[in-house]
């Protein structure tokens, strides 16, 4: 069965095999004498079933190395990410990298007014529809956030819009709680035809993450818990910001991100031996001025690579960061900042990598952006694909056909080859001053617009069977009439 | 004599130097130096080259916090005890309790606020995080402050900010103090939703939104 092809990446490197090593270290270092600080009672007493040092009344588990490098082993090298098509399905094996877009950004760029505004359900739906199009984004998240919904809500609401809207693989945005992991991983279950066919083809992962530093929340550990029962694929990746909530240094914020995610894998390896656990630490800093966090440095691309390679020292797939800039609004800074952070997560070679399409520092959702990512995506993927030399291709036969002064135009050789050696254009324009007046004098915003236009205009998707709809629905009623009475 | 020392605490700050100023504070006070000179004159002065610096972009956000805590600790631990023992008087814009609230432990960016309030001349009272809203009212009456801040990180934190004003106004003393309002989800909306007297979107505008408020500057 065909599956989605992977990018091949891994080439680029910033740290030499010690200085991983020094990081890997100094990781067990942080975990075995300093610990994380887990609010979750039943975790803790698991931790200290386990040879964890647990202190209950600080609420702080400290991990020895061998617990640690114990969960590394048994966390599966090879995961598969199944679509609601088999033919979406993709396989996160190696240095493998895989693109799509995440949530949570309040805000969204309306497509038809240019409106910068609070995000809907409907424009995640969009979203879903608009990557399931799009030929290089291999998994799908919202891009926004449903401002609409109630906010108990949201975290159900969001990946049933997005999961009727594509047949890809689709990625739950966590807002903690376990009794809405449960209704989650219930409504995957109908749509996947049961506990086991979901298990065997996890149609849905989840993107969880501890509060940096080092403190792990009960809602998020809930859904932790959870999702590792289910044996579902499971991303496990803090945002520590260098400067504010980790340390200002490359290699120490690495230190302590690793370390905090590290430190689920042994929940989840002990709760689940072997279920699939995607690790990560996503790179930001604190911008100095601002007090804002940053998403476009050149430090937040360093930190990728560094990321990748302590990713492939343990062997353990990891989730990347990529396609997104500072920028307020799709602008040259924007497009100059995720063309850069793509190319260095490609080149990086970390397994999963999101937030293709945010702009403000992950507070907007500009689908322009997204759509202008997929064809950067296409151009890495022609980079690494490679290049053929041999006789043919090498062509000093047609160079001599060809002849002194000759023309290539015409040539049986140049029909032949041209699909598989060259990548057309779809929005980067390369016609002359004339011909681009002709058509508009569009700009490569305004074009990534109407694809994306014409993309819900034209583009199907197989919708949820009604039954399985109708079930779904139910669940959610029941659930939001639960947490309506345990929030009264 | 006088006017070397006060240079020194002025420096120390500058130089974000905790241990100088501290000590220079306390030679301040041998020197027989009046405690409200030896800030004013000397830490205030230099507070205030930090905060030119960093509003050119010479200097960032760690420098503020780093010179922040060097007049701070001289203060604390040495001058302002002396204050309060002579009963003197400081001039200060405002007396400004801060925390973020109840159920939250988010405090980066009220942290810099505190400090951004610190040197614009606001007299500090930074209650943490995961505060009572009994705890905000109780120091706002004890310090008789002019302002109360509440931050919030999450949108479920962020309906305690509307308790806080009802616990002001259960208390008696609404009318007493402004309340601002800040953090990641708070809208200006929102302030003024719950009847918040002032937002503002970063720590530079909390001060200048706290200005405003008290009529100073």
């Amino acid at each position: 069965m065909r599956l989605r092809p992977g990018l091949k990446g891994g080439q680029l490197r910033v740290l030499s095999e010690d200085q991983v090593y020094d990081i890997h270290l100094a990781i067990l270092r942080v975990l075995e004498e300093h610990g994380v600080e887990i609010h979750h009672e039943a975790t803790l007493k698991i931790l200290d079933g386990a040879g964890a040092d647990v202190d209950f009344k600080k609420q702080v588990a400290k991990f020895p190395e061998h617990l640690v490098e114990e969960s590394i082993k048994k966390a599966p090298k090879i995961v598969r990410c199944c679509g609601r098509n088999p033919k979406e399905d993709f396989i996160v094996e190696g240095r493998k990298v895989y693109f799509g877009p995440c949530a949570g950004a309040t805000h969204i760029f309306d497509l038809e007014t240019g409106e910068r505004r609070f995000g809907r359900l409907s424009d995640m739906a969009d979203v879903a529809k608009i990557s399931d199009a799009l030929p290089n984004i291999d998994f799908v998240m919202g891009l926004t956030s449903a401002s609409d919904v109630p906010s108990i809500m949201v975290g159900l609401h969001e990946p049933y819009a997005v999961m009727s809207n594509t047949c890809k693989h689709v990625q739950a945005f966590c807002y903690g709680d376990g009794d809405l992991t449960k209704a989650m991983i219930k409504m995957a279950e109908l749509v996947a035809g049961g506990s086991d066919e979901l298990k065997k083809r996890p149609i849905i992962s989840l993107y969880n993450e501890p509060s940096s530093p080092l403190i792990f929340g009960s809602e998020y550990v809930e859904a932790l818990v959870e999702w590792s029962e289910a044996g579902l694929p499971l991303i496990w990746a803090p945002c520590p910001i260098s400067g504010a909530t980790a340390p200002i240094t490359l290699a120490g914020s690495i230190v302590q991100g690793i370390a905090e995610s590290l430190a689920g894998n042994v929940i989840c390896q002990l709760v689940n031996p072997g279920v699939p656990f995607i690790f990560g630490s996503v790179p930001l800093v604190l911008d100095m001025k601002s007090a804002l966090v940053s998403y476009g440095t050149v430090e937040t691309m360093i930190k990728e690579v560094m990321l990748a390679q302590v990713a492939e020292y343990y062997q353990l797939p990891s989730w990347g960061t990529g396609g997104c800039s500072d920028s307020k609004v799709l602008d040259e800074q924007a497009v100059a900042e995720a063309a850069l952070n793509l190319t260095i997560a490609a080149l990086s070679g970390n397994n999963l990598v999101h937030d293709v399409g945010f702009i403000e520092s992950a507070k907007g959702g500009s689908i322009e952006l997204l759509v202008i990512c997929d064809e950067i995506i296409a151009m890495l993927r022609r980079v690494m694909k490679g290049v053929s030399v041999d006789d043919e291709t090498l062509a000093t036969d047609t160079i001599m056909e060809a002849g002194h002064g000759g023309s290539f135009l015409g040539l049986k050789h140049t029909l032949k080859y041209f699909s598989s050696e060259h990548l057309i254009s779809e929005l980067m324009d390369r016609s002359g001053w004339v011909g681009w007046k002709r058509e508009g004098e569009k700009t490569l915003a305004q074009r990534a617009r109407e694809k994306a236009k014409k993309i819900l205009e034209e583009h199907e998707i197989e919708p949820l069977p009604k039954d399985v709809k109708e079930e779904i629905e139910k669940i959610m009623r029941e659930v939001e009439k639960a947490a309506a009475k345990k929030a009264a | 004599m006088s006017h070397e020392v006060l240079e020194e605490m002025k420096n120390a700050v500058v130089n974000f130097d905790v241990d100088k100023a501290v000590e220079s504070a306390r030679k301040a006070l041998e020197m027989g130096i009046d405690p409200v000179e030896a800030i004013e004159g000397g830490l205030t002065k230099g507070l205030r080259i930090i905060g030119e610096k960093f509003e050119k972009g010479e200097l960032f956000l760690m420098h503020i916090v780093a010179a922040a805590e060097a007049a701070r600790r001289a203060i604390d631990e040495v001058l302002q005890p002396e204050v309060l023992k002579r009963k003197a008087e400081r001039k200060v814009l405002g007396r400004v309790v801060i925390g973020t609230v109840a159920g939250d432990i988010h405090e980066i960016g009220k942290n810099l606020v505190a400090v951004m309030l610190f040197i614009a001349g606001f007299e500090v009272f930074d209650l943490g995080r995961d505060v009572p809203i009994e705890e905000f009212v109780k120091k706002a009456k004890d310090v008789n402050a002019d302002i109360v801040a509440a931050s919030a990180l999450l949108s479920t934190t962020l309906l305690v900010q509307r308790e806080i004003i009802e616990g002001l106004e259960a208390a008696g003393i609404r009318d007493k103090v402004k309340v601002i309002v800040g953090g990641a989800p708070v809208t200006q909306e929102w302030a003024e939703r719950i009847g918040a007297d002032g937002y503002g979107a970063d720590a530079m505008e909390a001060v200048s939104v706290a200005k405003r408020l008290l009529g100073a500057e």
